[in-house]
């Protein structure tokens, strides 16, 4: 029954306080809202920590849904926001050793491929300022198409396409200058 | 490749997910926060975080050490616990707490009533002193400073990751760093300002590294040196997992580590810095030896070799120099007249006097009088009157025929005039003579006494004291003698080899070699093959017709094409034939081939091959998705260009159907999408879009492809036809760093099932080769639209066509009988030339047939035995073949393979061609004449000198007698243009 309701339908019974209606929300979208978070904050730990800010938020947030957005795209606005707060509310660098320090102790993991990807997205995310992080993470992440995207971040779809062709630019870039590692990590 | 690139950060976007501790305490968070918020905790209360045991060993530890901020969280939610509703506190003020690598003495916390107000953080980057000042309740202030792991560091953190609390040592509230002193009231929201130049900018730093290098100062230098440091341990750490990562999963970890150290970071260094040739160690700059295929050869280019080196050079003799000598300068005082010695004429009144008794008499008097103007209106010539030369268009039949060809006509441009008003003297102004006389009052009479007169008065000049730097001595040169011995270093380039071309044949041999580009081109267009030597000839077919619509709109400009524009194929295709047809679909193509005396040359005889493909009975066409994507940028302003689009889109739209689908996007300055897809029932809002499309900006093309295929997705249709319709007039390469790049970006595409055709339009900018690229990457048509008829011809006439694909990877191999045949050349189809084996190889990618679309190829033969042979034969080689034919008559084999639009296994057909298809000129078809006369225009107008002896009237006979029913003007057309071309050449 909750199963098959769809996100808008759950948003509104939630809303009216219907506690395994949240509860699915949460499940079907838990991830989702990291993934976003992660993608501007390149950082796991931080993104795992905004996460669950946010949805700890999300019951006081409810009483402002309206249904008149789709349920994702309204959770990826709060993902965006939530995560571009944090970052202005901190220094960036602290979280950049961090993360270094995090790589390294997954390379020391048993994840060997797991963490090879991170550390490729990691450096493919750090050749992208905020505003191409927030577009990859929404059409490519989430697979929207640029006008839904343009929607949630509050831009026009032409700029959408424009940063898109700037993402692709600039990984290029990052596959020929990155000792070779980009391209590497294609294979 | 770059869509690899961006292929590949999807899917890691996609894979990342929060780890599973953290995503259960989300949920509990949340979770319990709903409660907290909708207030049904007590239905919950085995749910929550307040079920989870407390983690034991902790609440006796004074300085607990939480090394990554998730961690932080979960135990500060353990220890706020004991309110359900501090989760939703925590989420106002948790986002301070998302530091990682904290020391926090959670003892300090452990039985606070409250939670904390805020908790900032600061960290010292460069010190590896991570400090913390909490205020908590606005009580109490801590500040933490302690040393923490840093990544330049590696070795010393050998704990398990696992392991995410360390206990040091109990102490009062401050613990502290072995360096630093604690500073209870340092600032701080402030970040260190070594902090500011941290990791985030390391690779700033890199560059300035590299770039400042030996003149930095010692303090930066010492600052580099640190960040050398850390990026050598970036960089190891980056190898490590490389090296994990290019090695098979099986591979353990210690091989992957001792991988990692092969590499040292200096090795990575120095590939980075130091590869750069260095002048003076002697630097030889090897290029690569490009290779491209030209007609079933191979042309490899091997670039010039230098080598650079320098050398010192003991001049040998003395010698002469000259040596220039600078002017000398000096200051002088000029007095410099502003005003030169001029006169002034004052007049001097006459002087009277009153005498007594009354005298008859008269003076002279001056009176000067000023000029009296008169202002008369007039006409003035802006711009004289000129004549221009307009040329009319041709007018068309509705059919499609031309009722009146294009002429000129010379228009008058008449004068442009304007009025004006001007003032002119009406009489001059001058002194006037009056002879006034003596004026006589009371009986007294006035007498001058002295006349009037005009003096002269000398105004002295005014002069001014100027300083003027003047030359003393002028520039000179000297010959100075340089004395022998001297020793001087100079960079001295030697050629090691020249550039050279090398033509090849597939078993590599050198046929020919040339020293530059321009000679192997003449080489070229008369590049005739030796069937002994090599029997087979492979191309790919190919039915787009730019080139002849170029051509067009040149000669009717009044220019001739340059030969570059000229690809035969692509004018022989232009014109439709009325090929037969296969009867059935057991036969998809059928190759109507014909062989004939050669009108060139009548010691060659000419293969003409027809083919035409069979057209499925289609129950529905299948459904069309098609994107316009529109330059609008300012170029397109041109009435031949915008407009002639607009018009030609709404052309396209009454051929479609309306469950189509159509969308508009428009590229200039910025993308946009004009129209979001909509059904082509919907004409009337279609047709709006186009209309108030206007032209402006400068091309964004990238962003333009980049929106018009998430459109062409977004109604992605997997059974019809997904198009991306680009029109524009060529200027297309923003966004892009290379042309390559956007081909390869189009090729990705074309692999999701969407396709490019590429319109283009007007002349000035019309940028040919790459828009033949992008279609032909996209799996599309290239046209060039110049007349509204084009445009008919191209997007209404063939939209049916043009859109539903009949076959594709269409090849086409001919071989030819040595026994009957000794040399041939493919007339047109450079471009298209596949190499022998491809034509088996399913994997080699070549051109579409659209239904409706026919493909003619032409070859010219030079029989056994003809004096036409342009080889010699061979000397020692001879008859390399005899005794091994199979003594057949024919003169060759000509064998067509394709695939259905949604295979990928081709089918094989075969047609032998011998003397049954061989008749007179006379007797071949319309068809086979008009194409043939086609052939010879082009290769007349490409310079092929080999048809010097066949003039264009012959070539205009022989295509006026193959016009046949010409139903919709094309050859006619043809056949004026050719004229055209006659009359141009003088």
């Amino acid at each position: 029954m909750i199963k098959n309701s769809d996100d808008e339908d759950l948003a509104a019974r939630a809303a009216s306080g219907e506690r395994a209606a949240f509860r699915e929300l949460l499940t079907r979208h838990y991830d989702r809202v990291f993934r976003v978070v992660y993608s501007v904050l390149r950082n796991k730990s931080d993104a795992e920590d905004v996460t669950q800010e946010i949805w700890a938020a999300m019951p006081g947030k409810l009483h402002n849904w309206r249904g008149e957005a789709k349920v994702t795209t309204w959770l990826h606005r709060i993902a965006v926001n939530a995560a571009k707060d944090s970052i202005r509310r901190k220094a960036s660098q602290g979280r950049t050793i961090a993360s270094y320090t995090e790589v390294q102790e997954l390379s020391r993991g048993a994840e060997a491929d797991h963490k090879a990807r991170l550390l490729w997205l990691d450096s493919a995310l750090e050749t992208l300022s905020e505003d191409l992080r927030e577009t990859a993470a929404l059409t490519l992440g989430e697979e929207m198409n640029f006008a839904q995207a343009g929607e949630v971040l509050g831009v026009a779809e032409g700029t959408i396409a424009w940063r898109m062709s700037e993402i692709r630019k600039r990984l290029k870039t990052l596959a020929i200058n990155d000792n070779g590692f980009g391209q590497e990590a294609l294979v | 490749m770059s869509d690899d690139e961006l292929e590949k950060l999807a899917m890691a976007l996609k894979n990342i997910s929060p780890s599973k501790n953290t995503r259960k305490d989300g949920i509990a968070a949340a979770m319990e926060a709903f409660d907290a918020e909708f207030n049904t905790e007590n239905e919950t209360a085995s749910q929550g975080l307040a079920a989870q045991p407390r983690p034991t060993g902790q609440s006796t530890g004074i300085g607990s050490v939480w090394t990554l901020g998730r961690d932080a969280m979960r135990k500060l939610k353990d220890i706020f616990s004991f309110n359900g509703k501090t989760a939703m506190m925590m989420g106002t003020c948790a986002a301070a707490l998302f530091v990682t690598s904290l020391y926090l003495p959670n003892t300090r916390f452990e039985d606070m009533p409250k939670a904390p107000q805020a908790v900032t953080a600061e960290v010292k980057a460069d010190d590896k002193v991570a400090e913390l000042e909490a205020d908590i309740g606005a009580s109490e202030s801590i500040t933490v400073t302690g040393k923490r792991a840093d990544v330049s560091e590696p070795v010393e953190q050998e704990e398990p990751s696992e392991l995410q609390v360390v206990e040091i040592p109990p102490s009062p509230v401050i613990v502290a760093a072995p360096k630093d002193t604690v500073d209870k009231t340092a600032p701080s929201a402030k970040p260190a300002p070594e902090a500011q130049g941290g990791i985030n900018s390391v690779s700033d730093l890199l560059n300035k590294v590299r770039t400042d290098g030996a003149t930095a100062q010692p303090e930066t230098r010492d600052r580099e040196a640190k960040f050398r440091q850390r990026r050598d341990e970036q960089a190891r750490l980056m190898a490590e997992s490389r090296g994990a990562l290019s090695a098979p999963a099986q591979t353990s970890d210690a091989d992957a580590k001792a991988q990692a150290q092969a590499q040292s970071p200096q090795g990575i260094i120095s590939q980075n810095n130091f590869m750069a040739p260095v002048i003076g160690q002697q630097a030889v700059q090897p290029l690569p030896t490009r290779t491209e295929q030209v007609g079933g050869y191979i042309l490899e280019e091997v670039p010039a070799e230098y080598k650079t080196e320098l050398k010192t050079i003991v001049t040998k003799e003395a010698s002469t120099e000259l040596v220039t000598i600078p002017p000398s300068y000096e200051t002088v005082t000029e007095i410099v007249v502003v005003k030169p010695q001029s006169v002034e004429y004052v007049d001097i009144p006459a002087e009277y006097e009153w005498v007594e008794g009354e005298i008859e008499g008269s003076t002279t008097e001056y009176i000067t009088a000023p000029s009296e103007y008169r202002t008369i209106q007039e006409a003035v010539v802006v711009q004289e009157a000129s004549t221009e030369l307009v040329i009319i268009p041709p007018v068309y039949n509705p059919d499609g025929t031309i009722l009146t060809p294009a002429s000129t006509q010379e228009r008058v441009i008449p004068a442009v005039t304007k009025m004006q008003t001007r003032r002119v003297i009406e009489r001059a102004g001058g002194t006037i003579e009056r002879v006034v006389p003596y004026e006589i009052k009371d009986g007294k009479t006035r007498v001058p006494v002295k006349p009037e007169k005009t003096i002269e008065k000398v105004v002295p000049a005014v002069t001014k004291e100027v300083f003027r730097r003047v030359v003393k001595t002028p520039a000179s040169t000297q010959e100075r003698v340089v004395p022998a011995g001297v020793r001087k270093k100079v960079n001295v380039r030697t050629v090691l080899s020249p550039q050279k071309f090398y033509l090849r044949d597939e078993t590599g041999q050198i046929i020919r070699e040339f020293d530059s580009r321009d000679q192997f081109e003449k080489y070229k267009s008369n590049l005739t093959t030796v069937v002994a030597e090599k029997p087979v000839s492979t191309f790919s077919v190919d039915v787009d017709t730019a080139s002849y619509s170029f051509f067009r709109s040149s000669i009717n400009r009044g220019q001739l094409p340059p030969s570059s524009s000229i690809r035969l194929e692509e004018m022989i295709n232009y014109f439709p034939y009325d090929y037969e047809a296969p009867r059935s679909a057991d036969e998809p193509f059928k190759a109507n081939v014909t062989v004939t005396p050669n009108p060139w040359n009548a010691d060659t005889k000419l293969m003409h091959i027809g083919i035409k493909g069979y057209v499925p009975e289609m129950d529905e066409k299948p459904r069309s998705n098609i994107v316009f994507l529109i330059d609008t940028s300012g170029s397109m302003r041109q009435e031949n260009k915008l407009p002639l689009l607009i018009s030609s889109f709404k052309l396209l739209l009454s051929t479609l159907d309306e469950d189509d689908t159509v969308s508009i996007v428009t590229y200039a300055g910025s993308a946009g999408t004009v129209l979001e897809p909509t059904a082509a029932s919907d004409k009337n809002k279609i047709k709006e879009a186009l209309n108030n499309l206007r032209a402006g900006g400068s091309t964004a093309g990238a962003a333009g492809l980049e929106l018009a295929y998430n459109k062409a997705m977004e109604s992605f249709d997997a059974d019809g036809v997904n198009r991306v319709i680009l029109a524009t007039d060529g200027d297309f390469n923003v966004g892009f760093s290379s042309h390559e790049e956007m081909k390869t970006f189009i090729e990705k595409k074309r692999e999701t099932g969407i396709f490019l055709s590429v319109l283009g339009f007007g002349n000035g900018n019309y940028n040919d080769q790459l828009m033949q690229a992008l279609a032909q990457n996209g799996n599309g048509v290239a046209a060039y639209i110049d007349t509204l008829a084009e445009a008919n011809k191209v997007l209404a006439n063939e939209a049916g066509s043009a859109l539903i694909t009949i076959a594709k990877d269409v090849k086409i191999q001919v071989e030819f009988n040595p026994e009957t045949i000794s040399e041939y050349r493919l007339i047109g189809y450079e471009t298209r030339a596949l190499k022998r084996e491809d034509f088996n190889n399913d994997k080699v990618d070549a051109g579409e047939i659209n239904a409706g679309h026919t493909v003619t190829a032409i070859y010219e033969l030079t029989p056994v035995g003809s004096p036409a042979r342009m080889n010699d034969p061979l000397r020692y080689v001879t008859d390399k073949l005899e005794g091994k034919t199979n003594g057949s008559d024919e003169f060759a084999f000509v064998k067509i393979r394709h695939k259905l639009p949604s295979s990928d296994i081709s089918t094989l057909q075969t047609f032998p061609i011998g003397p049954k298809q061989e008749r007179s000129l006379n007797r071949a078809s319309d068809d086979m004449r008009f194409a043939v006369a086609v052939a010879a225009v082009g290769q007349k107008l490409r310079g092929d000198t080999h048809l010097d002896d066949f003039s264009y009237a012959e070539a205009i006979k022989l295509a006026s007698d193959a016009k046949g029913e010409d139903q919709n003007g094309y050859r006619g057309e043809f056949i004026r243009l050719v004229k055209l071309v006659d009359g141009l050449r003088e």
